[in-house]
């Protein structure tokens, strides 16, 4: 794709500069999840954001707002590119236009990473436009790794799988969610995409405890942590990421800090955006916990 | 079947309200059984394409309100599920649903201002093209104007109107009064297009709309001004023409223009 004048940044650790402890993945710092609402004020101000998250599927268009903002953005900052309509555990066959365009999206950005969610997201050419969860079995985990084995060999690259948030258990799963997502990354060599908040949600939902599922986690394949607010509604959550992150989860992110070493970690939010220096706030908390556990200096390459 | 792919179909059958077979699936607990969790999955199902349309159909919302425009969406997500990858795509088919479906069709205002907010939605993200500027035209030497093509910039699309749906959409967007429906006397036609990163509207006329589908057909400048014989006398077409031309490229329209 035509892309002319754009400056891919250094600012990337290369393999003999990692942070001690952090099992020799790359380390991006400290980001924000890119959304339309504070394109202007990220071209303008620069704001202190190591690195930016994209959703693809808002960039697989022909022009416009959209590529423009992506594009120059991309000239400051590190970009990953994260989906919501891959299907991974989907049953259709994985839909090759998405996947021509994910490609072609990539050649454009360049992103350090590309994530997806270990969830199904449509049946019979409807996509449902949300992250639905899939039965804990060794059927189910047999498919998954299957299918991402194509889409790596399509991408030519390893991709990240993200936990999501769930409300509720099939009778046919006989397995963990922590053990499933395990085996599927393991199966598959596939990294995975950690979201805390995704964690403390399920864990409430569903009733068990978290820092069970964290100290199941193999270390050495998570590449990125999610950190987002959601909806209490008493006795259950909702992942809505339209609220600020909760203190259970920073206490959360802190014991995962400790597990896994310094980890990429995103903030997400995608509604009732605030003012961009709130984002920012949380941002530099994330920075601090980081900075406590381990040489700032190191963290903040 | 696989036990996978037969878990996908009953839940689907769930979200699009055709059985709640799934729920015998689910395991229940206390205080917050099967039901309840599944409902969670079909309303975000339905309110997170709902909220899709509103964002692409904003004046329509505001025009019918809350809880029609929810139950229009309603109506709407049976008839044309998501096929797309992006919600980008969703709300495409909302113009025609409006037109043909019995419950909408009566009020043709309603399709008619879909079908402006759609069409704004195009122009949006419509592909990236090198625009065309004045001065490159001058170049063109006179004796090869009568085979000059004009091909227009991707996210330039005109709609005619025969109600007044474009005061309706104006008012909804300046927050002044929304005036009554009511059927033009003559339908009025308007040119949108995206010009740098801004969407750009304004009425045309009934000649420049001519001209506009005679560009868009492929027809060169000369075959452009005998379109336009049936709004000018001969003599005139050329000087209406190249006016026309000049406006279009001063305005951005202009993608490319080649010489047969």
């Amino acid at each position: 794709m035509d892309n002319p004048g754009k400056v891919i940044p250094s600012r990337r650790l290369s393999e003999d500069r990692q942070p001690p402890g952090s099992a020799g993945r790359p380390f991006l710092g400290y980001g924000l999840g890119l959304r339309p609402d504070y394109y202007e004020i990220i071209l303008a101000e620069k704001p202190d954001v190591d690195w930016f998250e994209v959703i693809s599927e808002n960039y697989m268009v022909e022009g416009g707002k959209p590529l423009y903002y992506l594009d120059r953005i991309r000239a400051d900052y590190p970009v990953v590119m994260h989906g919501v309509s891959l299907s991974i555990g989907g049953t259709d066959p994985l839909d090759s236009e998405y996947l021509c365009q994910l490609k072609l999206l990539a050649e454009r950005v360049e992103p350090e990473w590309i994530s997806d969610h270990l969830c199904w997201t449509g049946l019979g050419g409807n996509n449902f436009h949300d992250l639905m969860p899939l039965p804990y079995t060794e059927e189910a985990i047999k498919h998954v790794v299957a299918r991402v084995r194509q889409v790596q060999d399509y991408l030519g690259r390893q991709i990240l799988l993200e936990n999501v948030s769930s409300y509720l258990t099939y009778c046919d799963s006989n397995l963990t969610e922590w053990e499933f997502y395990t085996a599927v990354v393991e199966e598959a060599d596939c990294l995975m995409l950690f979201d805390i908040n995704n964690v403390y949600v399920s864990a409430i939902n569903h009733g068990f405890d978290p820092l069970e599922y964290l100290k199941f986690v193999p270390v050495e394949r998570v590449r990125q942590f999610h950190l987002a607010g959601h909806s209490d509604y008493g006795h259950y959550l909702i992942d809505t990421h339209d609220h600020p992150i909760v203190q259970p989860v920073w206490d959360l992110y802190t014991e995962a800090l400790a597990l896994f070493g310094p980890v990429s970690t995103l903030i997400e939010r995608d509604d009732c955006f605030p003012p961009i220096s709130e984002l920012l706030a949380e941002l530099n908390q994330a920075r601090t916990l980081g900075g406590s556990l381990f040489s700032d200096s190191l963290v903040r390459q | 079947m696989s036990s996978l792919q037969d878990v996908q179909i009953a839940f689907k059958r769930y979200l699009f309200n055709e059985d709640n077979d799934i729920a015998s699936r689910i395991v229940n607990t206390p205080g917050f059984d099967s039901h309840q969790r599944l409902s969670i999955y079909g309303n975000a199902y339905r309110s997170r394409l709902i909220e899709a349309l509103s964002i692409d159909y904003s004046a329509l919302h505001n025009l019918l309100g809350n809880d029609e425009f929810h139950q229009l969406g309603l109506d709407y997500i049976e008839f044309y599920p998501s096929t797309y990858y992006s919600l980008r795509w969703f709300g495409q088919n909302l113009p025609h649903f409006l037109k043909t479906d019995e419950t909408y069709k009566n009020r043709v205002w309603l399709g008619e201002l879909a079908e402006f907010e759609w069409t704004f939605v195009n122009a949006f993200d419509a592909k990236d093209v090198k625009i065309v500027e004045i001065d490159d035209a001058a170049q063109i030497p006179p004796d090869s104007w009568p085979g000059l093509k004009i091909t227009l910039h991707p996210s330039v699309y005109w709609i005619t109107c025969s109600w007044n749906c474009f005061a309706i959409w104006k008012a909804i967007k300046n927050a002044s009064e929304i005036p009554v429906p009511q059927q033009l006397q003559d339908p009025v036609s308007f040119l949108i297009w995206r010009q740098g990163l801004d969407t750009r509207y304004r009425s045309i006329e009934p000649d420049e709309k001519v001209a506009l589908e005679a560009v868009q057909e492929g027809n060169n400048f000369a075959e452009l001004c005998e379109e336009l014989v049936v709004y000018l006398r001969p003599e005139e077409t050329a000087l209406r023409a190249a006016s026309l031309l000049k406006t279009w490229l001063a305005e951005g329209l202009v993608g490319e223009l080649s010489i047969e």
